[in-house]
């Protein structure tokens, strides 16, 4: 009995430790609401350069809270991090033509992000353009969990509204699993260790956005300015051919996510907004590998987006191919993320 | 229903458990019927549709079972044709499920006719609940087994711990257990060896099998879609896949066995160091033994063995590798694997043969051996993991240093440039852009793990973990004591945290 016991106690104890820890820390605020995201959101419109942005933070919390504000705004950008770096407020400025420009690109976003992150931007009032950023998995379900953690209850209320159907929601035993996650478990205990339990507001001062500063920043508008160490180690750092396959393994354009969206870009016009549908490229290392995931993702979902551009009449900007859009290659941190110049280049004569 | 989940570990498992002992102490038959369909209900978590075809398969087989038995007490003959009757029933409904898009595909090919796919999805565990079947039925027929209860026969076939990945069982080996009064009783040194077992598997699947399939598969990947990996990259990719296989299927073993134990019952070993096996015929003796058994009792013997002259062996073990390849999968890669292992089995035989050697070589002699061993069987692990023929060239290529090799970048400044085309300084992986310092460790330290540590049965001598009888190392061995308590539960606390990323085991597809 003193084996079995001693087995399933210590088992219990560190378990429960880890699971307090989270608890505790809670790095991503997955168990206690607060308003800090909306503090956050508050701040961040007010700031003059900006707010710098905290390192464990999920963006899906204040990016929720700023698509409230979308009808102050004359551009909405929707989609993932790929359009960090589409704004109004910054030093290479995209969509000329757009008086001012909310970003509410989140990290991965998946086609449940466009959903309700639009259904929150058209409810509280009408921007007047809507500019969704396709990624090469947008088209598919379930590409990235995250939604589920910050907005599982609206998501199905979303969908409903553009398309009149019931959907399944569940992110409570996706957030619960977290509490004994090793990878919660180590993000509590870096921050544990850092002595930051809980994320403050800083304001930013003014940098040069090429270069960056000692931690990432959001921008008044949204979009992201990266850590001075995270450009310069982009600068040096090698692609490989073909890129790192991110959410392009798998299913890609699902039918229903096609349909799904068209549905979004009805429901967005017929709220008198003006939707744009946008592509940035990926990478010239990227296409080197023809048979890549990558490769393989982009190439149909590039079609399906023109298509679909061109049945609803819905202007295209921008391609996953840097060589039409002008892309340099060292105007990419990565495999998929290109520079605010790149952006600004391929968005300088959209007409919107 | 996953071993290594949540739901199994704490709902599934204690449930059963508690339900089977709790029955037990007033009925036996109870306690089996509880346990069959437990272990149904585990099979039918994926598909509920498929129980009615495990159902079904157990119902005619033993039918068949019953007729073999009752035939061969009044004629040979007859009961010859029962078994073959029902062993082409059982190989066909295994050929419909598994093998029919492969024939149909070939045909295609080769006749240039366009014959379409048919859409069927393969049952879990289809292969191995078939075998262990029809090794029941030759037993039936050769007079080593016979079955009238029902249950236990259900039970034996379905039981939760072997059936979506073996063991293969042999009936003489579990029907005495089922119908023993001590294995429903509870015993508290069963359940705390069973879960220390357990435990040991889980720790396998979750902390190494899964880290090494993160450096496997992006290299895997990349040359599947006609990237050609340099020389380092290509062995990275194929001993990590050699690694994670190794873990994530002998720790599936253990859990089987673990598990079982905890319901008194003792599961055959499935592993024993395979890796540590000092030539190629050793290595078969070692990895997935109870494939192996089967193979030799039920397809090498009788297809000659080695009775019939020199030549005919070897046409024998090659026929037997190969069909044992395609049970593994209905794929080219598999048939080369096992065309491999054939190969490599019929130069060791012709190596003994030449040289006489048969006994067990010690010192530097011994060392050569288990590395020519482990280099040979990565090599064929190549095509077991590659998507097809061409992807599996292509890392053999690379794992040739064909296409060159690539060194770490911060050796560029020491050479001159231009030495020699086929060395660049472009990182250990360049093309799946592994982290080369993570790698450069974790492989080391799983072979270590593999070659410098004991097995879990000999871990667990003390108790004899397994059917057969493991003698224990004189230094390492387990003991059921607070502080190797202390050792399990922080182990099964590592294990419980990492279970966030479920991940399914290999062997499943087969």
């Amino acid at each position: 009995m003193n084996y079995i016991f001693t087995v399933l106690s210590t088992a219990a104890v560190l378990v429960a430790s880890a699971a307090v820890l989270n608890w505790t820390i809670d790095p991503a605020g997955l168990f206690r609401k607060s308003s800090f995201g909306q503090q956050y959101a508050n701040y961040l419109v007010a700031s003059e350069h900006g707010l710098l942005t905290p390192d464990s933070f999920d963006e899906r919390e204040f990016k929720s809270e700023l698509a409230t504000d979308a009808a102050h705004y004359d551009c909405v950008v929707i989609g993932s991090s790929h359009v960090m770096q589409v704004g109004s407020t910054r030093k290479h400025r995209s969509f000329p033509t757009c008086k001012s420009i909310l970003n509410l690109g989140v990290s991965g976003a998946g086609i449940e992000d466009h959903v309700v992150l639009s259904w929150l931007a058209l409810s509280a009032g009408r921007p007047r353009a809507l500019i969704f950023s396709i990624d090469p998995w947008t088209f598919a379900f379930g590409k990235d969990e995250r939604w589920k953690v910050r907005y599982a209850e609206q998501y199905p209320v979303a969908r409903m509204a553009i398309e009149g159907k019931n959907a399944v929601s569940g992110g409570s035993a996706n957030r619960w699993s977290s509490l004994i996650s090793a990878q919660y478990t180590k993000r509590s205990l870096g921050l544990l260790l850092r002595g930051a339990s809980t994320p403050s507001i800083e304001v930013a001062r003014s940098v040069d956005e090429d270069v960056g500063d000692e931690f990432a920043i959001t921008l008044p508008d949204g979009s992201l300015v990266y850590s001075a160490a995270y450009i310069t180690s982009a600068k040096i750092a090698k692609i490989p051919a073909g890129g790192e396959s991110y959410k392009t393994d798998g299913a890609i354009n699902d039918g229903r996510a096609v349909d799904l969206y068209r549905r979004l870009i009805l429901w967005a016009r017929e709220h008198g907004v003006k939707p744009v549908l946008l592509m940035t490229p990926y990478h010239q290392n990227v296409w080197m590998l023809e048979a890549s995931p990558n490769v393989k993702a982009m190439v149909p979902t590039e079609k399906i987006v023109r298509k679909m551009g061109e049945e609803l009449d819905v202007p295209v900007i921008g391609s996953f191919r840097p060589e039409i859009v002008g892309c340099l290659p060292d105007e990419f941190y990565d495999s998929m993320h290109p520079m605010a110049s790149c952006v600004a280049r391929l968005t300088a004569r959209a007409n919107l | 229903m996953l071993f290594n989940s949540y739901a199994f570990i704490f709902g599934y498992l204690p449930v059963t458990l508690a339900g089977f002992f709790l029955l037990a102490s007033s009925s036996h038959r109870l306690a089996a019927l509880w346990l069959a369909a437990a272990s149904l209900f585990f099979y039918g978590w994926w598909n509920p549709a498929f129980v009615a075809l495990v159902m079904a398969s157990i119902t005619v087989n033993y039918g068949f079972g019953y007729a073999i038995g009752h035939a061969r007490l009044r004629s040979g003959k007859k009961a010859m044709t029962v078994l073959t009757v029902s062993v082409i029933t059982n190989l066909g409904l295994l050929a419909y499920f598994k093998y029919a898009n492969f024939f149909i595909a070939n045909v295609s090919q080769l006749t240039g006719a366009e014959l379409s796919v048919v859409n069927i999805v393969l049952p879990l565990g289809i292969s191995f609940f078939t075998f262990t079947q029809i090794a029941f039925l030759v037993d039936v027929y050769r007079g080593i087994a016979r079955e009238y209860n029902f249950i236990h026969y259900v039970l034996f076939v379905t039981y939760f711990p072997h059936l979506i990945a073996g063991p293969v069982l042999h009936h003489k080996q579990m029907m005495p257990q089922f119908g023993y009064a001590g294995t429903y009783r509870v015993n508290l040194e069963n359940i705390n060896i069973g879960l220390t077992i357990f435990i040991i598997g889980l720790a396998k699947k979750v902390l190494l099998a899964d880290q090494f399939a993160l450096y496997a598969n992006p290299v895997f990947d990349v040359v599947a879609h006609g990237g050609e990996p340099k020389l380092i990259e290509a062995w990275i990719g194929a001993l990590a896949y050699a690694l994670q296989l190794y873990f994530d299927f002998s720790g599936y073993s253990d859990m089987a066995i673990g598990l079982s134990r905890m319901f008194n019952v003792k599961l055959p070993m499935n592993f024993d160091s395979p890796y540590k096996a000092p030539n190629i015929i050793e290595f078969w003796r070692r990895w997935h033994m109870t494939l192996s058994t089967f193979l030799r009792d039920y397809l090498y013997v009788p297809l000659g063995g080695s009775r019939k002259g020199v030549p005919r062996r070897y046409l024998n073990l090659m026929i037997t590798m190969l069909l044992g390849g395609l049970w593994h999968g209905a794929g080219w890669t598999f048939v080369m694997w096992g065309g491999l292992h054939g190969l490599y089995l019929v130069i060791n035989h012709g190596w003994r043969r030449l040289t006489g050697a048969e006994g067990e070589s010690s010192g530097w002699r011994a060392v050569a051996g288990i590395g020519l061993t482990f280099i040979a069987v990565v090599i064929a692990w190549v095509p077991f993991r590659a998507t097809d023929l061409d992807a599996a060239l292509h890392m053999w290529v690379g794992m040739l240093g064909v296409n060159g090799i690539s060194l770490p970048m911060s050796l560029a400044v020491r050479v001159p440039s231009g030495f020699n085309p086929l060395v660049v300084f472009e990182g250990l992986a360049p093309l799946s852009a592994l982290n080369a310092q993570e790698v450069i460790l974790a492989l080391p330290f799983g072979l270590a793990v593999i070659w410098l540590l004991p097995n879990t049965q000999q871990w667990m001598a003390k108790y004899q973990p397994a059917w057969e009888a493991v003698r224990a190392p004189s230094r390492w061995s387990w003991q059921l004591s607070r502080k190797y308590g202390a050792v399990g539960g922080v182990l099964f606390a590592l294990t419980l945290l990492m279970l966030t990323r479920e991940s399914a085991f290999l062997y499943f597809q087969f």
